[in-house]
């Protein structure tokens, strides 16, 4: 149960914080781009900015990418201190 | 050494460049060609395709530009025209340049490449940015682990490209490929890859590896399942596709193992120093540009920028031409126009006009892709996009659609043109449509014309109703074509932001002169032709306007403009702007009998314009015979109407599409009938009681 706590859509990640891909849900061209450009489960990235409205940046495999809030709603994560 | 490419090209070796955006892949290729290039578009698409030869120990090869692509699923046309090159096409060899700062990320498109099984050079470009960085490369380990060839380079500076050609001319028609498939998935999907691998071994075509095919399906590529689908017949088919995984996972299995592959050469050949890391550490400047305060003010400082530029140049070059033009329109009435009448009539009032219009729209246009280049290549433009897609996200369109759709302000065509910049086509389109319908300075001056004269102290109100109704009709547009049209899966944003680039000026010189030059080609002698064709209708049969054709038409739909109280006169005035938005002042002028009739339409539109003092004639004429209600529908209505001839041409030669033009011809003429309408009868309740 404590694993459901710390798992949470990445659109409510704050600033600045490193996550753990634990899921990705979508249709399947979404997930097609978003597997192409890292966005993998077990893949760890880098949220550098998230201001509550609009596109979140992320870092991830060496690039910087504008993902958005449609996006990120879709993509499960998980606080990287918490990961086993 | 670049002798004629026509010459040996026949038999060459041919290269395909490969490589995701923003690797500097078109300065290598330009370094690669020099001048021997030839640009066309991929069949059917609007996407360039080049070519170009260069000629290494006397043997010529031919280098094929491939579209950049982040990888070779079929997520977009670009990584389907790249795919279908490097397999139906069998190069002789693929290069793929890999930006040696971000090499994660570029080296994934080698992951996939790597199981095409077509033979491998790769180009390490950027190792000047690397540097500075702090990563150092260790470039044997690093050919070492991937296994092919691996060339370092700083091509914005020249540098590898002599070594680049010596690894292709060692390499190229060895027609073996030697090195391993890479990047098998680990545990029960190897073993799942391996049964995909023996149940269609005998039914993959020729040219395809078979491993390529099987990591395919396992992928569950729409594209290869279709394929194999029908190369086996159902009866086949159908265990392999029960054996294929669901929910994506054979996907994931498999980017996974591209990453990992990746992992394993990053950490034998790349040694990042302390607090290099990119992420956390970002620049004063890229801040400023991503933070939402800031960087709102930075896009829109800069967007306007470069359009004040563009239409300064623009506008000033039509007033240093002005005296010339004048006199050559004398000289040639003069000259011809004793002899041949008509003549003359046609090059004074039609040719040089419309060249002079050409040329002026031209000037603009080149600005605003010559100013958009630049920010894309220094990689702003996705910055700006990334705050812009706050705001447009609000009305359905991308936050790329900012810059196009600001352009618009200019010149329609160049919006239409501008939407390039837009990777999905599903959201190209929705801008296009959108794009080529922002009022344009023909209509502004038009509608602040006819708002000034006659609501005087209610002009602000009407300028707010105009923009308002502007602002929800784009919002509508965009709904409507979502569910309808446009029906179906969102893109969704996926956008990258590059590093910043020192601008590479031969670069976008020379990728700006092309798109240029083939626009001249194209809208130029489109815009010839519309500008006869005004030229006579509004000439013809008397060479007087006011019983022209084209006020002819305006009589016949009379019942039509009745329904949004116009007389034929506006009607007329609004079958003008369909042709060219400047000249419907013009036209105002002529029907309502203030300026003479005396010659076309065209003629008029060059020379000193409407004056200062006709402009008050003008007001109390026209308030004396066009009711406020009318006026108000004319303003809605051309608000509205259909854009210029010229930017529904190019609406077609963006889109590749005549039903999506005329569509849009169609839909924008309705809603200019309906707006016109619906303010014909809110105006009879307010202005008539």
């Amino acid at each position: 149960m404590k694993a459901l706590k710390v798992d949470r859509p990445l659109d409510r990640v704050k600033s600045d914080s490193k996550v753990v891909i634990q899921s990705i849900s979508g249709d399947k061209s979404f997930i097609r781009r978003a597997a192409g450009r890292g966005f993998t489960p077990a893949a760890s990235l880098y949220v550098i900015q998230n201001i509550g409205i609009g596109p979140l940046l992320v870092y991830l495999q060496d690039s910087m990418v504008a993902l958005g809030r449609g996006e990120a709603k879709k993509i499960i994560v998980r606080k990287e201190d918490n990961a086993p | 050494m670049h002798p004629d490419p026509s010459s040996g090209l026949k038999g060459a070796l041919t290269v395909a460049l490969a490589g995701q955006p923003n690797t500097g892949k078109s300065t290598v290729f330009n370094f690669l060609t020099g001048s021997n290039q030839h640009v066309g578009n991929w069949p059917g698409i609007t996407v360039e395709k080049k070519e170009g030869t260069f000629v290494r120990d006397g043997v010529s090869y031919k280098v094929v530009d491939l579209p950049g692509t982040y990888s070779l699923s079929a997520n977009s046309r670009e990584e389907l025209i790249a795919r279908d090159f490097i397999i139906r096409k069998a190069p002789d060899l693929v290069v793929v340049v890999v930006d040696a700062s971000q090499l994660t990320r570029s080296l994934y498109l080698v992951a996939e490449m790597m199981a095409v099984g077509v033979p491998l050079i790769v180009a390490l470009n950027m190792m000047d940015v690397a540097e500075k960085k702090g990563l150092a490369i260790d470039l044997y380990a690093c050919m070492k682990s991937v296994g092919v060839p691996v060339v370092p380079m700083t091509a914005s500076r020249g540098r590898g490209i002599d070594s680049l050609c010596q690894a292709i001319a060692d390499s190229a028609g060895q027609g073996f490929c030697s090195y391993e498939p890479c990047c098998t998935p680990e545990g029960d999907f190897a073993v799942l890859l391996q049964h995909i691998q023996e149940r269609i071994e005998e039914y993959v075509p020729d040219g395809y590896r078979l491993g390529w095919v099987a990591r395919k399906l396992l992928e569950d590529d729409s594209e290869m399942i279709g394929m194999m689908r029908e190369r086996m017949g159902e009866k086949e088919w159908l265990p392999v596709q029960k054996m294929l995984p669901a929910d994506n996972q054979g996907a994931f299995a498999l980017v996974k193992a591209r990453y990992d592959w990746i992992d394993r050469i990053v950490a034998s050949s790349v040694v990042r120093k302390e607090g290099s890391d990119p992420a956390i550490h970002r620049g004063f400047f890229d801040k400023l540009a991503t933070n939402l305060f800031t960087g709102t003010v930075l896009a829109m400082l800069v967007t306007l920028a470069g359009f004040v530029l563009s239409a300064t140049v623009a506008f000033s070059f039509l007033m240093l031409m002005n005296p010339l033009i004048i006199g050559a329109v004398e000289a040639v009435q003069g000259r011809i126009g004793e002899g041949l009448p008509l003549l003359g009539d046609f090059i004074a009032q039609g040719v040089i006009p419309a060249v002079t219009m050409i040329v002026a729209i031209s000037v603009f246009i080149f600005g605003i892709m010559l100013f958009t280049a630049f920010l894309e290549d220094i990689g702003y433009l996705p910055r700006m996009a990334y705050i812009a897609d706050m705001f447009m996200n609000r009305i359905g369109l991308p936050g790329k659609s900012f810059l196009p759709l600001f352009m618009g302000l200019g010149c329609n065509i160049a919006s239409v043109m501008g939407c390039r910049v837009i990777e999905s086509k599903r959201q190209r389109f929705k801008t296009i449509i959108i794009s080529s319908h922002v009022p344009c300075p023909g209509v502004m001056v038009t509608i602040a014309f006819m708002i000034g004269i006659f609501f005087g102290s209610l002009a602000p109100f009407i300028a707010a109703a105009a923009f308002l109704a502007l602002l929800l009709q784009t919002y509508m547009t965009s709904k409507l074509l979502d569910h309808t049209v446009l029906r179906g899966a969102e893109a969704g944003l996926i956008m990258e932001l590059p590093p910043y680039h020192i601008p590479n000026l031969k670069t976008i010189w020379a990728h700006v002169w092309r798109r240029f030059t083939s626009f001249v080609r194209k809208a130029g002698s489109l815009l010839a032709v519309i500008i006869a064709m005004i030229w006579a209708l509004s000439y013809f049969p008397n060479g007087n306007m006011m019983d022209s054709y084209l006020a002819t038409a305006g009589k016949i739909f009379e019942p039509l403009g009745m329904l949004m109280g116009m007389d034929w006169r506006l009607l007329t005035c609004l079958f003008v702007a369909f042709i060219s938005k400047e000249a419907a002042l013009i036209a105002i002028a002529v029907l309502f009998g203030i300026q003479t009739g005396e010659g076309a339409l065209t003629g008029m539109m060059i020379g000193e314009g409407v004056s200062e003092a006709d402009n008050a004639i003008i007001g109390s004429v026209l308030a004396a015979q066009v009711s406020l209600p009318a006026a108000l529908a004319f303003i809605f209505a051309l608000l509205f109407s259909i854009p210029c001839f010229a930017t529904v041409g190019s609406v077609y030669f963006e889109t590749q599409s005549l039903k999506w033009t005329i569509g849009s011809v169609l839909y924008y003429t309705s809603l200019s009938l309906i707006w016109g309408i619906a303010a014909y009868q809110v105006g009879l309740l307010l202005f008539v009681s």
